[in-house]
């Protein structure tokens, strides 16, 4: 091998030699002298190939020397060709033709003429056949990426020039009038430079001796040695900002002589390059750092610490504890990135508290630094402890499939880090395959529950995890936690259940806080719906009459909706029924078919546009309208109850009996009282038109009785008028006088009329406001009952009406009174109930055409008012802020804000929700609670209260854990806010 | 006298144009800011950072600091790129030209790409240059400078006008005509570039409420590579009308905030007041960026959790829900 090497140098040193050859049988002869290779610049191929310049194949040519061997003159150009034996030794690297018009070369006959190979004019202008790229690719092929950057050329090759002359106007693929070729070898060469000392990283010697290898050259280089020390400020520090050594040397060994002596405990770097002066950097050394001067510095003792949690302790040994110590710790193993400084006294630990900047998981470095006594400076090593902190996480709340009570939003709860970016994930399914994905900073999210798509009494799986400062997910995952919506409540009808409705029909149903809005469905008895409308409303009047879809005597079904954008969420109501039929008309004075608050159709109130009042249109007239728009085809009923047995003494076997009504499915009942009011009357259901009185002895005054008549669903067809059976004989001219209607309230659905027992001829109906029948006014009636319209009276709704009859010769006791209403009210919710939530709706059913004052207060006589609201509305939505037992009633109000009638009191209380927890107790745990949240919380301010505290977990936390708390603030572990 | 006057006839303009920019339409946007760039709406007296996506309107200025430098693209697709240490103004269209552009430059650079068929000039105090679809740079000093690279542009002043085509130079100062020189390639200023070394990228959490604090958190990188880029820069932000912005947790609150990320990353806290807000990242050597907030509503109840030890040295949690009262 050596041997080779040998031959190679003496060939390529022989070829080196300034030659001159001659071209055979040419017009011109051509001498070429190439540049010894000792000169060439290392970066020349290099440039030529990467396109930096277009000037180098002829750079190389020392000289370049024409002869015209004929007798014209001869007007020439020049072309070069530079092969590369290892790159093909056909195609040329570089071809290049001058430009005669350029760079003219006129030779005499006999003349020569030497060319200036560096003159501008001859290297540019004329024509580059060769293809750089190709040429690129030729190399990258054979040698890699970049084999040129560092000796300039492809060592070990032999590189040939041709020099080819033309005439001026010459096609260049004809033969050349003269030529001659040339060729150089580039021997290979050291790439670089191994410093021999310092051999070790500690240097104590005064002036430091440094020595490296000599390097192998071309021959004809000669080498100097460029010697740099600088100081860096740690092992790696690639900062090399402050030189403090520059010598130029031809040996290859150097002592330090620096201006200054150089640092104890500093770390420095020594470079060294060779240089040749003519063709520039050949090569260099990689730094060799080393400390300067005998210092033991601390040594760390545990350098890969996997800590649980806070604090870390970072150990080390220094031979001598009574110093300053510094403690670094960065991000990236080098030290560049650092985090946390601090500087501790005579100590070989440092306890390392909770940091922010301390992500667990992550991997962290640390370096103790020594303060070095002479130079007061911090000494360090290249040595790295690292640390990482066991990342913590796991799912808090909710959990273990908790129903979320909230009906707005849920706090997801989990253990981690606080000062870390985490990815909540929500999803239908336990393996997470597709979630909803929330970034949170730190370990707490709120999220209102309109914002994901949650279906409801299903269970839910959510989990986080970390995400880094690029916004990639890391570490762990932890098992998903679980939790589900509670189903909504359902909606529940009110009117009608089961009943038998007319034209008109007020569906009323019971509202829901959480729903917007409602929808009524009425189906037929095959479920095909006939009817279906939205509300926004607790009602929905209709007029069946005028929806086509209505037969009368068929039976319905309807449900309601509640419906909420909100929640995106409804719910359906179980079914209610009724059977829909034509208004049948009656005169019958004792016509209570609906006294018991079912007035619904039977009055029409229509609330006067001109604001006078209410016009009240009665039974008969309504059914008129109602006929005119309905089909004559559609059947009107009318059921009627005649006696056929009507005992007047009560007698044993007495039988009761009336005419059977022909139709499928009636029953009966008979409801006997011993009070004209049948305050407790014994009912008895009959499946034949009779009633036998089988005990005598149980009845004790005179009684009284009225016949029922049902359909197959039980629901009240007709109800006869009140008949009396006396005890005794009594002589009916003087008979006590027994007024029986109206009593109390008088609705519009009831009906209008003074009804009365025995039948009289001409008595006195006296009328009054007040309770002493003064200044009352007397009608002559006759019968037993007359119609409001048959007397002229003006009566107003509201005002309470005293009335009595009176006849000469009949005992009359009685004085009844009666308010004229609309309608009764009936408190629907909260009705006497416990609510856990604040938000309520207050709902009854009542008229919907006036208007009511809503009144809640915190005793039940209304004299400690919490509030009172004005509404037009059957319903009230409201926020009870407060906990315990309100009160509340509804006013009913005419146009004038006057009372009509108020209703019944109902109760509702709202329960504390962790009712065990003392108030002072919460209060001050609220105090504690605040006073340790950051200024910035919100929830600081006084209008921000603790309304309730939920156990996390399956150990239950108890009044007396709180209090131990309250006192012992120490052991508060953290608060996440 | 004559001051006085001027004065008095700004004063009614601005009047005018305040009320009329309510009905008025924006002629531009921002499509691009780097460093340093401010605007000044014509109803405005301040100076405002940039956003990107901002609207222009007529009688609306632009300045660009050493550091800065903006892309400004017109409805009709035109785009002004502004130089460093820049400032020019929008004027108003001629009545009726819908399809114009006319800008007047105090000084500094600007490039030019002109949509074909569009009225496009640029006034100066040495000369007007009128255009229509081409690509050319202004520069403004001591005298008014234009390079035109594609396209031809009149240049004229009260001493004379050129029409300079493709690969000219003009050269005009208000004292003498404009002078054409034909120049190559080489000599035109460099192209206004937004290309940079380093990206800003912010994390902000995924659902913001209104008046509540929230963290932004954010990394500087380098452009192609994950490497965080640690060394020392300067990055303002600037929050919309109703988004304040603090440095520190108990720091106080402020419109505009410089901070200095360490070790390339960086974290600051916004707090929206309303809906819609925005807050804009900027630096010398990154495109600015303007991230847009949608806050939702303030919430009314807030969870605590509180982890503690008993008496027995067990660890309990609870969650203390808080009300907002009404």
């Amino acid at each position: 091998m050596t041997r080779n090497i040998f031959l190679v140098t003496v060939l390529a040193s022989l070829i080196m030699i300034f030659q001159i050859k001659e071209i055979n049988a040419s017009q011109i002869d051509v001498n070429v002298v190439i540049e010894p290779v000792a000169s060439y610049r290392m970066n020349q191929l290099y440039d030529a190939v990467m396109g930096n310049s277009n000037t180098w194949s002829i750079d190389g040519i020392a000289m370049l020397q024409l002869t015209n061997k004929t007798e014209q003159l001869k007007k020439l150009k020049i072309r070069v060709k530079l092969y590369s034996n290892k790159i093909s030794s056909t195609k040329p690297l570089i071809d290049y033709t001058t430009s005669y018009d350029h760079f003219p070369i006129d030779l005499e006959p006999g003349e020569t003429l030497t060319i200036n190979t560096k003159n501008p004019e001859y290297i540019t202008g004329g024509t580059l056949r060769s293809d750089r790229s190709e040429i690129k690719n030729k190399i990258r092929s054979a040698y890699g990426d970049n084999p040129l950057n560092y000796s300039g050329w492809i060592p070990e090759d032999i590189y040939r020039y041709e020099i080819l002359v033309f005439n001026e106007d010459d096609n260049e693929t004809y033969e050349p009038i003269g030529f001659t070729s040339e060729s150089i070898f580039i021997p290979q060469h050291s790439n670089s430079i191994s410093i021999i000392q310092p051999a070790t990283t500690m240097v104590v010697e005064e002036n430091p001796v440094f020595i490296w290898e000599p390097i192998e050259v071309r021959a004809g280089i000669d080498i100097t040695y460029k010697v740099q020390l600088y100081e860096i400020d740690y092992f790696g520090d690639t900062d090399y900002k402050k030189k403090v050594f520059d010598e130029d040397v031809v040996s290859s060994t150097i002592s330090y002589s620096g201006n200054k002596n150089l640092k104890k405990g500093k770390v420095y770097a020594l470079l060294v390059n060779a240089v040749d002066e003519t063709i520039g950097a050949i090569t260099s050394s990689t730094p060799v750092e080393f400390r300067y001067g005998d210092v033991t510095l601390p040594e760390i003792i545990n350098n890969d610490i996997k800590a649980l949690g806070f604090p870390i302790i970072l150990s080390w040994i220094t031979p001598d504890i009574n110093n300053e110590f510094k403690i670094i710790i960065s991000e990236d193993k080098n030290g560049n990135r650092v985090i946390f400084e601090d500087i501790i006294n005579n100590r070989s630990q440092y306890e390392l508290s909770y940091n922010e900047s301390i992500q667990p998981g992550k991997k962290y470095y640390w370096q103790i630094l020594q303060r070095e006594s002479d130079t007061q400076n911090f000494i360090k090593d290249d040595k790295f402890g690292k640390f990482s902190l066991e990342q913590t996480i796991d799912i808090i709340s909710p959990k273990n499939n908790e129903v979320i009570e909230d009906e707005t939003m849920i706090t997801f709860f989990w253990d981690g880090n606080e000062s870390s970016q985490y990815i909540l994930k929500i999803s239908h399914s336990h393996g997470m395959e597709y979630f909803t994905p929330f970034i949170v900073n730190g370990t707490k999210k709120e999220i209102f529950i309109k914002d994901i798509d949650l279906t409801r009494n299903l269970t839910h799986y959510w989990t986080v995890k970390e995400i880094d400062e690029f916004g990639n997910e890391w570490g762990k995952q932890p098992n998903p936690g679980t939790f589900k919506l509670p189903a909504l409540d359902a909606p529940k009808i009110i009117f009608p259940k089961n009943d038998i409705i007319f034209d008109d029909v007020m569906f009323s149903f019971q509202t829901l806080h959480w729903a917007d809005s409602y929808r009524l469905d009425i189906f037929d008895r095959d479920d095909n719906v006939v009817h279906s409308q939205e509300t926004y409303e607790s009602f929905l009047k209709l007029n069946l009459v005028e929806i086509s879809n209505f037969i009368p005597e068929n039976d319905y079904t309807w449900k309601i909706t509640a419906i909420s954008e909100n929640y995106n969420d409804s719910v359906t109501s179980s079914a209610g029924k009724f059977k829909y039929r034509a208004r049948y008309t009656t005169n019958t004075y004792n016509d209570e078919d609906n006294e018991n608050g079912n007035e619904n159709g039977n009055i029409k109130m229509i609330r006067n546009d001109n604001g006078n009042g209410i016009d009240i249109k009665n039974n008969n007239e309504v059914n008129k309208e109602t006929e005119k728009t309905k089909s004559s085809n559609n059947k009107k009923i009318r059921y009627g109850i005649e006696l056929i047995k009507q005992p007047e003494f009560l007698t044993p076997s007495a039988v009761i009996s009336w005419k059977r009504i022909d139709e499928e499915g009636v029953t009966y009942e008979i409801h006997l009282s011993n009070d004209i009011d049948f305050k407790n009357p014994k009912i008895v259901p009959l499946d034949k038109p009779m009633y036998a009185i089988e005990r005598v002895d149980e009845f004790k005054s005179d009684l009284f009785y009225k016949i029922v008549i049902l359909d197959s669903e039980k629901r009240k067809l007709d109800i006869s008028k009140i008949f009396k059976i006396s005890i005794s004989d009594v002589d009916v001219l003087y008979e006590d006088i027994m007024i029986i209607y109206p009593k109390d309230k008088l609705t519009k659905g009831q009906k209008r009329a003074f009804v009365w027992m025995p039948e009289l001829k001409d008595a006195t109906l006296l009328i009054s406001t007040k309770k002493n029948m003064k200044d009352s006014e007397q009608f002559l009636v006759s019968g037993d009952g007359i119609n409001f319209n048959d007397i002229k009276y003006d009566f107003k709704y509201g005002v309470t009406y005293f009335w009595t009859i009176q006849k000469e010769n009949h005992k009359s006791n009685m004085i009844n009174k009666f308010t004229l209403v609309p309608g009764d009210i009936t408190l629907v919710q909260p009705f006497n109930q416990e609510v856990i939530g604040k938000n309520l709706v207050f709902q009854w059913v009542s008229d919907s055409d006036f208007s009511y004052k809503l009144l809640i207060s915190k005793d039940d006589n209304f004299k400690d008012i919490l509030d009172e609201i004005d509404t037009d509305k059957l319903e009230h939505r409201y926020v009870l802020n407060e906990t315990g037992r309100f009160f509340w009633k509804v006013k009913q109000l005419d146009n004038d804000k006057k009372v009509i009638q108020e209703s019944d009191v109902s109760w509702v209380e709202r329960k504390e929700v962790q009712g065990s927890f003392d108030i002072n107790l919460r209060k001050n745990l609220e105090y504690f609670i605040k006073q340790n949240l950051d200024n910035d919380n919100k929830i600081k301010v006084d209008e921000w209260k603790l309304t309730k505290i939920q156990t996390i977990g399956n150990n239950p936390v108890t009044e007396d854990d709180l209090s131990y708390l309250l006192d012992n603030k120490k052991d508060l572990l953290r608060i996440t806010q | 006298m004559k001051t006085l006057q001027s004065i008095l006839i700004s004063l009614l303009l601005f009047s005018v144009i305040t009320v009329a920019q309510e009905s008025k339409d924006p002629i531009a946007s921002v499509t691009m800011s780097f460093g340093e760039v401010y605007i000044k709406h014509v109803d405005k007296n301040d100076w405002q950072i940039t956003k990107v996506g901002m609207h222009i309107y007529e009688g609306d200025k632009m300045r660009t600091k050493d550091t800065g430098k903006a892309e400004v693209m017109f409805i009709n697709g035109s785009i002004v790129f502004l130089g460093n240490d820049t400032e020019m103004e929008f004027l108003e269209n001629e009545k009726g030209k819908s399809n114009q552009n006319s800008l007047f430059l105090f000084f500094g650079s600007i490039w030019n790409q002109v949509t074909e068929g569009s009225d496009y000039n640029i006034e100066s105090v040495h000369a007007l240059a009128t255009v229509r679809g081409t690509y050319f740079n202004v520069s403004v000093k001591d005298l008014m400078e234009v390079w035109v690279k594609e396209g031809r542009v009149d240049i004229e002043n009260q001493y004379g006008k050129v029409e300079a085509e493709e690969n000219t130079y003009v050269k005009v100062s208000k004292a003498v005509a404009p002078v054409l020189e034909d120049v190559d390639e080489e000599s035109f200023p460099d192209d206004i570039s937004f290309e940079t070394d380093i990206v800003i990228e912010t994390n902000l959490v995924s659902q913001v409420f209104k008046q509540e604090w929230n963290v932004v958190t954010g990394i500087i990188r380098e452009k192609d590579s994950n490497m965080l880029y640690t060394d020392p820069i300067e990055i303002t932000i600037t929050g919309s009308d109703n988004l304040v912005l603090k440095k520190k947790k108990r720091t106080k609150p402020n419109q505009t905030i410089m901070i200095e990320p360490k070790n390339g990353k960086f974290k600051f806290y916004i707090l929206a007041k309303e809906d819609n807000e925005s807050f804009t990242i900027s630096s010398a050597k990154t495109t600015s960026q303007t991230l847009y907030v949608v806050a939702s509503d303030e919430a009314q109840k807030k969870d605590v959790l509180i982890e503690f030890r008993n008496k027995k040295g067990q660890v309990k949690r609870i969650k203390a829900t808080f009300e907002k009262q009404e």
